[in-house]
C-alpha cells in the first residue's frame, strides 16, 4: 500500500502532523508512506522515521520563470512535478492542508482508484470534501469561527485513526554536547509572526522577575539566527551566569534534545511548542492576538496558556511569577490548562461562547442541543425556518417541472442563510453546518443529489424547530408558510 | 532568485496572476475541466498564496 500525506502549511503544522503519520504507520505497518511539504519548511520533517519517501514542493522553482515572463516554463515545471507524483500510483492520498492549492494537487495526484481524504476537487474542478472532519473544518474552523477542536485531533478524524500515546514521541537524537546545565528551563524568544514576538527588553524583564524568586535555575535561550540580536539584548540585561545563549546555533531537530531535558518551555505561538508536545515537555505558552489556542495550542500533558490581547498589555512581572509557580508544581489561577476530552483545554468562557460551542457539539458530536433565551437567535431561527420551508416546498413542487427555477431558489436561499449567519453570530454554526453538508453531497444521478439535498434541509428544519415554541411550529407550515 | 525576490515583486505577481486567470477563463469557455486546466489552477493558487503570504490553512476554498 502506498500512501501520500500532504502537509503544505508551516513548521508548527508539520510537527502537528507527526503523530498522525506515526498512527498511520502503526495501523498499516507495511505501507510505504510518502510525505509532501514545502521545501521552505522541509527541515520540520527531519527525524520523522516512518517516512519512506519525502517530497518537496519548491515554490520559487515553480514560480521564478513566471516572474521572468516565461509562463510556459512554469507550467512545464508544475507538470513535471505533479506528473512524477501521479506516476507513483498512490492507493491513498491524505491532504492535511485545508487550502485551494492542496485541493487541486490532491485531485491531480490521486488516480481514479485511489482513496482521498481531506480537501480535493471533483471532475468539474469544484471543491470536493469526502470526510465529515474536513467538512467540519470547512464550516467551523478559521477566523471568526468558534471551533475548539485541536488541529491534531482534526487530522486524526480526517484520517480516521485514533492516537496511541506512542504516536507522540520524539525521534532518537544524538547527544549534541552543548554543555547544557543539569537543570534548566528553555525560552524560545521567537515567533512565526512579528505581532506574536516579544522584544529583548521584555524577555529580560521576565527573566529578572523570575530570578528574583528562583536564583538557582539556568535558562537556555533558543531561536533562529534572525533573533540573535534579541538574545544579545537579553544577555546584556541579565546576570550572565544564568543564561545559556543558543540562539542561532541550533537546528530545529536539536530542539528535541534540548527540550527533552528541559523542565519547562516558555514561548510564544511557534513550532517549538509543537516539538515540546513530542518530548512531552511542560509548556508555558504566551499566546497573543487572534491566535486560536483551541486549534494550535501546546499539547504537552502539562501545558499552560496565557492569553494576552496585545504585546503592549503584557505584564512581565506576572509572567516571571507564573514561571516560578509552574516550576513549583502549581497551576497559576488565571491560565488556561490542558484537558483530555473533545476540547484540549479548560478555559473561562462567556455564556454566548458556551452556547455557540454547545450548538456545534450538538450538530457534529450528537450532544444535546443547548437552550437559548436570546431573542436575536429566536428571530434568526424564525428566518431560517421560513427559508427552509420555502426550499422544501420548492424541491417538492419544482424538481421535475422547473429545475432551473429550483436552482435559482436554492441559490437565493444560500444568500439569505449567509446573511442570517453574518447578522446573528450565534446562528453561524448552523449556517456553516448547512454549507458543509451541501458541499459533501457526492456527484451522482440528479435524483440522488436531489434526495441528499432534501434530507439536509429536512434535518435543518428539525433542528431549527427546537428553537421555536411548539405552538408556533404547529401554527405555521402548510401553504401559508410554504 | 529566491522567495524574497518574489516577495518584493507582488505587483509583478499580480500581473502574472491576472494573465493566468484570463487564460483559465478562456480555456473554461472552450473546453471542459481537464488536467491541463487543473495544472494551471495549481499554478494560479501558488501565485495567490505567494501574494497573500497564505502558505497555511484557510478553510473555505
Amino acid at each position: 500500500m502506498k500512501i501520500l500525506i500532504i502537509q503544505l502549511a508551516r513548521f508548527g503544522d508539520i510537527y502537528m502532523t507527526w503523530p498522525i503519520l506515526r498512527a498511520i504507520k502503526r495501523i498499516h505497518p507495511d505501507a510505504e508512506l510518502h510525505f509532501l511539504t514545502r521545501s521552505r519548511f522541509a527541515s520540520a520533517a527531519d527525524g520523522l522515521e516512518v517516512i519512506s519517501h519525502f517530497w518537496q514542493l519548491n515554490t520559487p522553482h515553480l514560480l521564478n520563470p513566471l516572474v521572468e515572463d516565461q509562463l510556459e516554463v512554469s507550467v512545464k515545471r508544475v507538470t513535471s512535478f505533479v506528473n512524477e507524483l501521479r506516476s507513483q500510483k498512490f492507493d491513498w492520498v491524505i491532504n492535511l492542508t485545508f487550502s485551494p492549492t492542496s485541493s487541486y494537487l490532491t485531485h491531480f495526484i490521486a488516480n481514479k482508484r485511489a482513496k482521498t481524504s481531506g480537501y480535493s476537487r471533483d471532475e468539474e474542478g469544484h471543491l470536493f470534501i469526502s470526510d465529515p472532519a474536513s467538512g467540519y473544518f470547512y464550516s467551523q474552523v478559521g477566523i471568526n469561527r468558534h471551533n475548539r477542536l485541536h488541529l491534531t485531533d482534526i487530522f486524526s478524524a480526517v484520517v480516521g485513526i485514533d492516537y496511541h500515546p506512542e504516536d507522540w514521541r520524539a525521534p532518537v537524537v544524538e547527544n549534541l554536547n552543548m554543555n547544557l546545565p543539569k537543570q534548566y528551563l528553555t525560552l524560545h524568544i521567537g515567533a512565526s509572526e512579528k505581532g506574536k514576538r516579544l522584544n529583548g527588553f521584555m524577555w529580560a524583564s521576565i527573566i529578572r522577575e523570575f530570578l528574583k524568586k528562583s536564583k538557582d535555575r539556568h535558562i537556555v535561550l533558543v531561536g533562529s539566527p534572525d533573533e540573535y540580536p534579541v538574545s544579545e539584548e537579553i544577555v546584556s540585561q541579565v546576570p550572565g551566569e544564568y543564561i545559556v545563549n543558543l540562539v542561532g546555533q541550533t537546528k530545529l531537530r536539536d530542539l528535541f534534545m534540548i527540550l527533552s531535558c528541559s523542565e519547562l518551555l516558555v514561548g510564544c505561538d511557534s513550532a517549538p511548542i509543537h516539538i515540546a508536545a513530542l518530548t512531552d515537555t511542560p509548556v508555558y505558552n504566551l499566546s497573543f492576538g487572534n491566535v486560536n489556542f483551541w486549534e494550535t495550542g501546546p499539547k504537552s500533558s502539562m501545558s499552560f496558556i496565557d492569553r494576552i490581547p496585545t504585546i503592549d498589555s503584557l505584564h512581565t512581572a506576572q509572567i516571571g511569577q507564573h514561571i516560578y509557580e509552574i516550576l513549583q508544581g502549581n497551576s497559576p489561577p488565571r491560565l488556561i490548562t490542558r484537558h483530555d476530552g473533545i476540547e484540549s483545554y479548560v478555559a473561562p468562557q462567556a455564556p454566548s461562547d458556551a452556547f455557540i460551542w454547545n450548538l456545534i457539539k450538538a450538530l457534529y458530536f450528537n450532544e444535546a442541543f443547548p437552550l437559548c433565551e436570546d431573542y436575536t437567535f429566536y428571530e434568526a431561527a424564525v428566518k431560517i425556518q421560513e427559508t427552509t420551508r420555502v426550499v422544501l416546498k420548492s424541491i417538492a413542487d419544482l424538481h421535475a417541472s422547473a429545475p432551473d427555477s429550483l436552482h435559482k431558489i436554492l441559490e437565493a436561499s444560500d444568500a439569505i442563510f449567509k446573511k442570517i449567519g453574518t447578522i446573528t453570530p450565534k446562528a453561524q454554526p448552523l449556517i456553516g453546518w448547512l454549507e458543509s453538508q451541501k458541499i459533501m453531497i457526492r456527484p451522482g444521478p440528479r435524483s440522488q443529489v436531489l434526495q441528499d439535498t432534501l434530507e439536509i434541509y429536512e434535518t435543518l428544519n428539525k433542528v431549527i424547530n427546537l428553537y421555536i415554541p411548539e405552538d408556533e411550529v404547529q401554527g405555521q407550515g402548510g401553504e401559508n408558510h410554504g | 532568485m529566491n522567495r524574497n525576490y518574489l516577495e518584493k515583486d507582488e505587483n509583478l505577481l499580480m500581473e502574472k496572476l491576472d494573465k493566468i486567470t484570463k487564460l483559465l477563463s478562456s480555456l473554461a469557455l472552450s473546453q471542459r475541466y481537464n488536467a491541463e486546466i487543473e495544472k494551471l489552477k495549481i499554478l494560479e493558487e501558488l501565485v495567490r498564496e505567494q501574494i497573500r503570504h497564505e502558505d497555511t490553512h484557510h478553510p473555505t476554498c
